[in-house]
């Protein structure tokens, strides 16, 4: 058979097998019912949200906080980490001789 | 045609008898399509009446390049789409066991009372169902061209496709058709008592 041939048996089969379905008159009437119905107020429109954009929203939404947090937890651990540096270099030796008790760095400058 | 044209701009200026018009002319021919692209009686219902509703809403969107009826295809062929997604997505995050994309069939059979016979009606189904088997960009190509009898050209302005592009998914769809066809047991050549 050639390929005209098997389209035109091809197109006959299927409006066979579609005959049944029909757009019948009370799916009309549910049309025609539907488009009379007055257009809702914009603030009661219904809105259709596309479910990508709300995966997208909510992701952003849990990522700021853990963001933030993450934020927070660095600057602390910077923080902790300066006022242990300070500490240790704050930190001075105490020499006690009989002369009394002096800083390290009090001895240091009289030795310059 | 020119009766066309005085019911579109009826349908312009919200004339609720050219939508009854254009329900009674293309109403089966929508339903048909997006039966044989959703495979599923109530979302095609659905989504028919919909592309009605979307038709008498918008009407004002027809410019009046292409055919009335291509135009309707068009707005069911984009809301078979949006429906294939929401239930793609509907499947991945609700774990929802809608199949679209490979055969819904089963779920919502169109009623004995439309059917002509039941055993008759089996036979008959087999070429429908070779159609849901295939994915929807080429199940779109193959109704548009052998169901509506489009040309490469019609199908390529109600897609918003190029010309070459839809000649060569219709290529690939008609060959894989054929394959499935004769893999699938469907007696191609007898059936018709070639």
């Amino acid at each position: 058979m050639n390929q005209a041939g098997e389209d035109r048996k091809i197109r006959d089969q299927l409006r066979g097998e579609l005959e049944s379905v029909v757009f019948h008159e009370e799916m009309q009437a549910a049309v025609l019912s539907r488009a009379a119905e007055p257009k809702p107020s914009w603030w009661n429109r219904e809105v259709r949200i596309p479910t990508p954009f709300i995966a997208a929203l909510l992701l952003l939404i849990l990522a700021i906080p853990a963001y933030g947090w993450q934020q927070a937890h660095s600057m602390q651990t910077d923080m902790v980490a300066k006022n242990t540096g300070k500490d240790a270099s704050q930190e001075e030796r105490i020499i006690v001789s009989a002369a009394g008790v002096f800083y390290a760095s009090q001895l240091e400058g009289e030795n310059r | 045609m020119d009766e066309e044209r005085q019911r579109i701009e009826q349908l312009k200026s919200g004339d609720e008898t050219a939508l009854a018009w254009l329900m009674e002319r293309y109403g089966s021919d929508v339903l048909r399509t997006a039966a044989l692209l959703l495979k599923d009686r109530y979302w095609a219902e659905d989504v028919s009446q919909e592309t009605f509703l979307t038709a008498f809403r918008k009407a004002y969107q027809y410019r009046g390049d292409g055919t009335l009826r291509g135009w309707l295809l068009r707005i069911a062929i984009n809301l078979c789409r949006s429906k294939m997604r929401l239930a793609s997505w509907r499947r991945l995050f609700l774990r929802e066991s809608v199949d679209v994309d490979q055969g819904l069939d089963g779920n919502a059979a169109w009623p004995d009372s439309l059917e002509p016979g039941s055993a008759s009606w089996m036979n008959r189904m087999t070429l429908r169902e070779e159609i849901g088997r295939m994915p929807l960009i080429y199940r779109e190509v193959i109704v548009l061209y052998y169901f509506h009898e489009m040309s490469t050209a019609e199908i390529a302005a109600v897609l918003e496709e190029s010309e070459g592009t839809v000649k060569s998914k219709l290529h690939r769809a008609r060959k894989r058709l054929k394959l499935q066809l004769e893999e699938g047991g469907w007696e191609y050549e007898s059936s018709w008592g070639g």
